[in-house]
């Protein structure tokens, strides 16, 4: 028992930055973030046992924070549904983007293309949006992404290539709002 | 600003998006959570035994009940049987 709380320890200062920074860019709210974080300990924790080593540790750690991430959102999105009158704008969402990041030592114009980013981000398919933020934002390799999302390396290739192009349409919508904000 | 130029500004802070630290607590909570998962999970085991239990207990009595119905019935059969046979010796004697 002293044996598997010390592995489990040891697991934890590896990888809770990562656990809590996957979940952070798909939710971008630091208290969900956190909440996803205790999540896939504790499921790491119980099935532990059932890890057969096929892939290495991160990429199952990676796997099962992408899965609880994922959950969550669809757990959000279906209480939306329930609570008409508590949804939030877009607008709203891209300020919560930005108060929720939390970085003292970025500067405003910094933060406010992060929020723009990620608010354009959040509307991609899925594993668009999964591999755009294993590539670019983790910085991970295509083999690294190939092989968290079991999919071949030329299918992540295709997915990152369709997930720019969206963004470039995307972002081009938003440049309008952006030039009348500056402009205000 | 040019709007290529934009485009390609905010995609490229996504290389330089930093993050803050997750709360020094957090271990202390997944510790909490586990604890809890498993005082869930034990209790779940125990109802579902008392489930069990509880069930083959009415089996055993529906069982049992039915056993002594048909043994009754075969008791009063045998008896009629018996008794009618017992008469027919009787009146052939």
């Amino acid at each position: 028992m002293q044996e598997k709380r010390e592995a489990f320890k040891k697991i934890y200062d590896e990888h809770h930055r990562l656990v809590y920074h996957i979940a952070f860019h798909y939710l971008q709210n630091v208290e969900e973030a956190e909440e996803i974080t205790q999540d896939v300990f504790v499921q790491i924790y119980q099935s532990a046992a059932k890890f057969e080593g096929k892939s290495s540790l991160k990429t199952w750690i990676y796997r099962i924070s992408i899965n609880k991430s994922l959950d969550f959102i669809k757990y959000k999105n279906s209480k939306k549904r329930w609570f008409i009158f508590g949804h939030k704008s877009q607008n709203e969402l891209e300020l919560a983007a930005v108060a929720s990041h939390e970085q003292p030592d970025t500067d405003l114009l910094h933060q406010e293309k992060t929020a723009i980013l990620y608010a354009v981000i959040n509307e991609l398919p899925t594993n668009q949006k999964t591999a755009f933020i294993l590539s670019k934002i983790d910085g991970l390799t295509h083999p690294e992404i190939s092989e968290i999302m079991q999919l071949t390396r030329s299918s992540i290739e295709a997915l990152l290539f369709r997930a720019k192009k969206t963004l470039q349409i995307k972002l081009a919508q938003k440049f309008e709002e952006y030039q009348k904000k500056k402009n205000n | 600003m040019e709007i290529n130029t934009w485009i390609e500004a905010v995609l490229a802070s996504a290389e330089t998006v930093k993050f803050a630290e997750p709360k020094a607590d957090l271990y202390e909570k997944i510790q909490q959570k586990i604890k809890e998962e498993q005082v869930s999970t034990h209790w779940g085991i125990s109802i579902a035994a008392a489930f069990i239990v509880l069930i083959g207990v009415n089996l055993f009595f529906v069982f049992h009940q039915k056993n002594t119905e048909k043994f009754t019935q075969v008791n009063t059969e045998v008896t009629y049987i018996l008794t009618s046979n017992q008469l027919y010796s009787y009146d052939k004697n």
